[in-house]
């Protein structure tokens, strides 16, 4: 029996090296293994540290036979039988001298799975699927039986041999592994066979293609297309985070060019809105934050992001500019990036993460589970950032013992070789030694004082970038990823539909990194137009499969503008700069910061603006809560944009208007469309028995703000 | 990688049919799929039993001194023994400062931890680890509150035993958010998400016009009116159908009626109403912020609260006879023993035996576990200002009720009570054991935000403390 094939294929599978087990960082029950088995030497160390373990004169009192089998008291239970073949293994290897094999055997150099897609339709409801290893010395052999399987969603479950049971019609990718190899699958059941036929609206563009193969595949058909006013609304908001005017909905529906929709889109993406919006998101990711920056740093990077997306700054040289930006961080504001960042391994987490959606982090205590990326690739990836220090020129922080706060400006620089402070050098903390900088596939890089430029050309070349940052796009414009989460691309987390990951991220390529154009494929997509109410539609299929627009609440910034503007009431926040809208509001002192917050940051804060604290698309939250729901019935954000004297109501009150005039008004600037007939003679109904009829106004507003439609993308 | 699922790991311990029978939780707490992860996410390990229904959490922000509270070493020499003599209590085993007298009488219904330990020595770094249970990354005094830090002990409680039914929020905390010059993390729900916050209430249980924010509505708004407002919000979104379609729109919609339900609901306003308490009792717990916050904790724990943390104060404190915390250093030329025997020991004097005889009377005690902690104790030799600094090696947590043993001492200190001799206890082991006795088994896993899974508690719960 070998150690390093069956003794640790025999560890994974029985679960013992899980981390809630004793994967587990501190061991269980004084018995630790590396997570997953990544490090045999480790764990052949350990098995072999106690007699009572493995004991060689007396092989079945060996505790590593006795307590998986509950001969012994288990807390982790029974893992396998006395007549298993686990059990015969690890049996054979003890008497046998439990020797160690690690460095004379073939190794492990890949598995795959077969088939690599699969899709079944019922009443079929089982997939079988096979896993081969490829070691060193050519050999193929099937270990179906001794990979371990996990199905990532729960419709679907993998047993212990490869077969995948499916329970409902859906998809699912199934994680494999085994020894130290990963991979996945993706596994799909279909409706049975029936009348289906396709429905669907005329491709419009690539985007439709790709989208539309993948439902006639799961006999699904789209939503039909949204209406007008539907669309503006939508397109308005996703792109601009703004609602469109009254006026300005009013001549769209009346505006009959065919284009008017692309029109439309052209108008929106050379809005400052726009501009803001997008700077907002990316504020987000770049830590964008004044404890760190100061209130004039925040404002000089945010002003800095707005402009280069209004430029239209191809994406890869925005990248470049971020990763190279040295110097004064307030007079080069991207320098912002690595103020931010204040120590190598932060920087390199962060720059694999926004930029290549690459999460390496794990890799800080252990080789990652899911990807190539050992330990030592990732202090190596740190090591290119060590070099980076700061001149502070001055710093007028309170309080001193706070090492997070900055006042003053600082200079930003890469150190020359010769200079470094020698204590400032990275070392790999397991070997104490300089880890050669290099990047994660391990090219080191080859000039020191050029090891920034490097950086940027490595990553703006490889192959994640363009595809995490068409996902990202497609992310903020669709709402729900295509590899998710959205900064998470590998292999062993396949997209939902490939084929339009690969081609958005070949088309950003193609169009030279530009956002817009990006922007406007999707927008203009018969895809992005659906509807989300897939009424009269027959085997319509689901928002994960994009066959009907995604309802989903809009980010904090988006709502709190929406209350304001389409009541018209002029807000003004209590960050530094006094922001009027908070899509435009530079960083997050007044939300996150202060002691006492005023009552709109307070509402920011519950609606899930993020501290900016990390680097992850993930830190914003866009979930429901209740909290959110007493803001919106009981907080003083909306009822005192409501009672406003001068506000919406107000002003159509003193232009004479009579309640039919100002219910229209109110549903077109909160809602973008008319009142129905239905709504129109019950809301009427309800103002003009009213006593007071501002009040009542007053009541039908705040019925229109907490409307599903207004808080939801619809 | 999100949520994998493991048929040959991990065994579900509860039916499909018994959870769609939970379909209707909702109240500022789980909804069914999260169950549904959690469960399947569930080790082998039987369900575990619940013994607290209600945790009430403490929090002495300063840190509390070992040796002149719970731990007194009345044999060490001067430099070391605490100026204030010890008390015998209810319990033979446990002896008290003299100045608890009205806690000496209750010891025979608690149980005292004399080892917790740890390395934390600075405010932020070791208050985050005792209301996490989790060590941080490093003992950084300012240490920020990032969202890939652990969540709060209740927002833990919130994902995996919500209240069912009762209409009452799981986790509440107030009266302020702690802070020694930033924020302290481990308030609130971190990267569990927000619905797991806390109900988290800013105001002076004190003060005579004492509400419920969410449960106030402003001036000038009646609960009729917002009855109508809420039938034209009805009106419209019976026009875009969204409710019929969408699971978003019908989830926000859940949470509508909650809220209303919340605002009609005589049970969740008296249960936050302390004016309905008989003056004699206000005043037995004492008319102070942190006294009727004790009271406030009882009162929730009988309306079904599970889980309520009542901090202290808002910052360290130690110089001051009428506010702040236990951080008696002696800085400013002020003197730990003047202070502690003006203010923190006879408030705690007050409160926390009314508390303890309060739930019993009540019949209460038996399933509400009580936790009176800080984030460390205090130096066992006293400084040159007279008074002692921070000690996180070795430190005292009283326990009562909730399943814990009656008149008990777990662990021992050595002669100083500097470092742990005898069973010694980590924060990690406290927080397996709360959640234990809750029914929450302590390797349940959550998700941070990079969807790596972590265990809610790395310790191993103290089975000999409890009952």
């Amino acid at each position: 029996m070998s150690f390093s094939r069956d003794v640790m294929a025999v560890i994974s599978k029985s679960g013992c090296n899980a981390g809630a087990c004793h994967g587990n960082q501190n061991g269980k029950g004084e018995f630790k293994l590396s997570l997953w088995g990544e490090d045999p030497s480790h764990d052949y160390e350990k098995i072999l540290s106690s007699d009572k373990r493995v004991n060689l004169k007396d092989p079945k009192s060996s505790k590593i036979l006795l307590k998986p089998t509950l001969q012994s008291k288990h807390e982790g239970e029974k893992r396998f039988d006395m007549d298993s073949d686990e059990y015969r293994i690890l049996l054979e290897w003890i008497s046998s001298g439990a020797r160690t094999d690690i460095e004379t055997k073939p190794k492990l150099e890949s598995i795959q799975i077969s088939p690599p897609v699969a899709i079944i339709s019922a009443p079929e409801q089982r997939i079988d699927i096979k896993v081969k290893a490829r070691f060193s010395d050519g050999k193929q052999i099937d270990v179906t039986r001794w990979a371990v399987y996990e199905s990532s969603n729960l419709m679907a479950e993998v047993n212990g041999v490869g077969n995948i049971e499916f329970k409902q019609p859906g998809e699912t990718t199934v994680f494999v592994r085994y020894l130290n190899g990963r991979a996945s699958m993706r596994a799909a059941m279909i409706k049975a066979q029936g009348s289906y036929e396709w429905n669907g609206p005329d491709p419009r563009n690539r985007v439709d293609e790709h989208v539309f193969s993948k439902l006639k595949l799961f006999r699904q058909n789209p939503a039909k297309i949204s209406d007008d006013l539907t669309f503006l609304r939508r397109v308005s908001l996703d792109i601009t985070g703004s609602l469109p005017e009254p006026e300005t909905a009013k001549s769209f529906l009346i505006d009959e060019r065919q284009d008017k929709r692309s029109r439309l889109v052209e108008k929106l993406l050379k809005s400052k809105e726009y501009a803001n919006y997008w700077a907002l998101k990316w504020a987000d990711l770049l830590r964008v934050e004044e404890k760190t920056l100061d209130p004039k740093g925040v404002k000089k990077t945010f002003t800095w992001l707005s402009e280069m997306i209004q430029q239209g700054k191809p994406l890869d040289q925005f990248a470049r500019e971020i990763l190279c930006a040295m110097g004064s961080t307030y007079e080069n504001p991207p320098a912002n990036f690595y103020r931010a960042l204040r120590s190598p391994v932060d920087r390199a987490e962060a720059v694999s993460q926004v930029f290549i959606g690459t999460r390496i982090n794990c890799a800080k205590c252990h080789n990652h589970p899911f990807e190539n990326v050992r330990q030592e690739d990732y202090y190596r990836f740190a090591a290119i950032f060590d070099a980076i220090d700061y001149e502070i020129i001055e710093n007028k922080k309170k309080d001193g013992y706070d090492k997070h706060r900055f006042v003053g400006e600082q200079i930003v620089k890469l150190v020359p070789i010769k200079d470094m402070d020698q204590k400032k050098v990275l070392k790999d903390p397991r070997t104490k030694e300089r880890p050669v900088p290099g990047f994660l596939d391990s090219d080191p890089i080859q000039s020191f004082d050029h090891r920034l430029d490097e950086l940027a050309s490595w990553i703006t070349s490889h192959s994640r970038f363009a595809k995490v940052q068409a996902n990202r796009i497609w992310f903020n414009l669709i709402g729900q990823p295509l590899i998710d989460p959205v900064d998470d691309v590998r292999e062993t987390n396949p997209a939902s539909n490939p084929q339009l990951i690969d081609f958005l991220a070949n088309e950003l390529i193609n169009n030279g990194f530009d956002q817009r154009e990006l922007i406007r494929l999707i927008a203009n997509s018969a895809t992005y137009q659906l509807s989300s109410d897939p009424e009269g539609v027959l085997d319509v299929g689901t928002e994960q499969n994009f066959a009907r627009a995604k309802v989903m609440r809009y980010p904090a910034e988006v709502v709190i503008d929406a209350a304001h503007q389409s009541m018209s009431v002029k807000a003004e926040f209590s960050d530094t700069s006094k922001s009027n809208k908070a899509i435009s509001m530079p960083g997050v002192e007044s939300v996150h910061l202060s002691n006492k917050p005023h009552h709109e940051d307070r509402f920011l804060k519950v609606f899930g603006k993020p501290a900016r604290l990390t680097n992850s698309d993930s830190e914003r939250s866009n979930e429901t809560t209740l909290a959110q729901v007493f803001e919106l019935t009981a907080g003083e954000t909306i009822n005192g944009i409501i009672e406003e004297e001068g506000n919406r109501i107000g002003q159509l009150i003193e232009q004479d208007k009579d309640d039919l005039e100002i219910i229209d008004e109110l549903y077109w600037a909160v809602l973008t469309r008319p009142p129905s007939a239905a709504e129109w003679s019950m809301m009427l109904s309800y103002v003009s028995l009213a006593e007071n009829r501002r009040s009542a106004m007053e009541d039908v507003s705040w019925g229109l703000l907490n409307a599903k439609e207004f808080l939801l993308r619809k | 990688m999100k949520q994998f699922h493991s048929k040959s790991l991990e065994k579900a311990t509860v039916s499909r049919r018994s959870l769609l029978s939970v379909g209707g939780m909702g109240m500022l707490g789980m909804n069914v799929p999260d169950f549904l992860r959690a469960d399947e996410l569930a080790s082998a390990r039987p369900k575990v039993m619940a013994r607290a229904k209600s945790v009430i959490f403490l929090f002495q922000w300063g840190g509390p001194s070992q040796i002149d509270i719970l731990d007194m070493k009345p044999d060490s020499p001067k430099e070391y023994r605490s100026p204030h003599a010890q008390i015998r209590t209810t319990c033979s085993d446990i002896e008290i400062c003299e100045h608890l007298p009205r806690m000496a009488k209750h010891m025979d219904k608690c149980t005292v931890v004399r080892t917790l330990h740890h390395k934390m020595k600075n405010h932020n770094s070791a208050g985050y680890y005792a209301l996490t249970g989790h060590a941080p990354p490093s003992d950084d005094q300012r240490l920020r509150d990032l969202p890939d830090l652990y969540p709060a002990y209740g927002s833990v409680v919130s994902k995996f035993a919500a209240n069912a039914g009762n209409g009452m929020p799981t986790f509440v905390s107030y009266p302020h958010v702690i802070a020694d010059g930033s924020r302290t993390p481990g308030q609130h729900a971190s990267f569990l998400g927000k619905k797991y916050d806390p109900l988290f209430i800013p105001r002076d249980p004190n003060k005579d016009n004492f509400k419920l924010p969410e449960l106030s509505l402003p001036q000038g708004l009646s609960l009729d009116r917002m009855q109508s407002r809420r039938g034209l919000q009805t009106i419209i979104d019976k026009q875009s159908r969204m409710l019929e379609f969408s699971e978003q729109a019908r989830g926000l919609d859940d949470y509508y009626k909650n809220a209303f339900g919340m605002l009609n609901s005589t049970r969740v306003r008296n249960a936050f109403d302390i004016s309905k308490e008989p003056r004699w009792l206000r005043e037995k717990y004492g008319r102070s912020t942190y006294g009727q916050g004790c009271l406030l904790a009882r009162r929730l724990a009988e309306a079904g609260v599970k889980f309520t943390t009542c901090y202290f104060s808002n910052i360290i404190g130690g110089r001051s006879k009428t506010n702040g915390g236990w951080d008696t250093h002696g800085f400013d030329n002020t003197r730990m023993y003047p202070i502690v025997e003006a203010y923190h020991l006879p408030i705690t004097d007050q409160t926390l035996p009314t508390l303890i005889e309060d739930l019993d009377q009540r019949g209460m005690l038996d399933e509400t576990l009580v936790v009176w902690m800080g984030e460390f104790g205090r130096t066992p030799k006293i400084n040159k200002n007279a008074s002692r600094d921070h000690w996180p090696q070795c430190y005292s947590v009283l326990l009562a009720g909730g399943g814990v043993k009656k008149g008990f001492v777990y662990g021992k200190s050595d002669k100083h009570a500097s470092e742990p001799e005898e069973d010694a206890v980590t924060p990690e082991d406290l927080t397996a054991t709360i959640y234990y006795l809750l029914g929450i088994d302590p390797r349940l896993h959550i998700f941070d935000t990079q969807d790596r899974p972590l265990m809610i508690s790395s310790g191993e719960p103290v089975m000999d403390l409890i009952a």
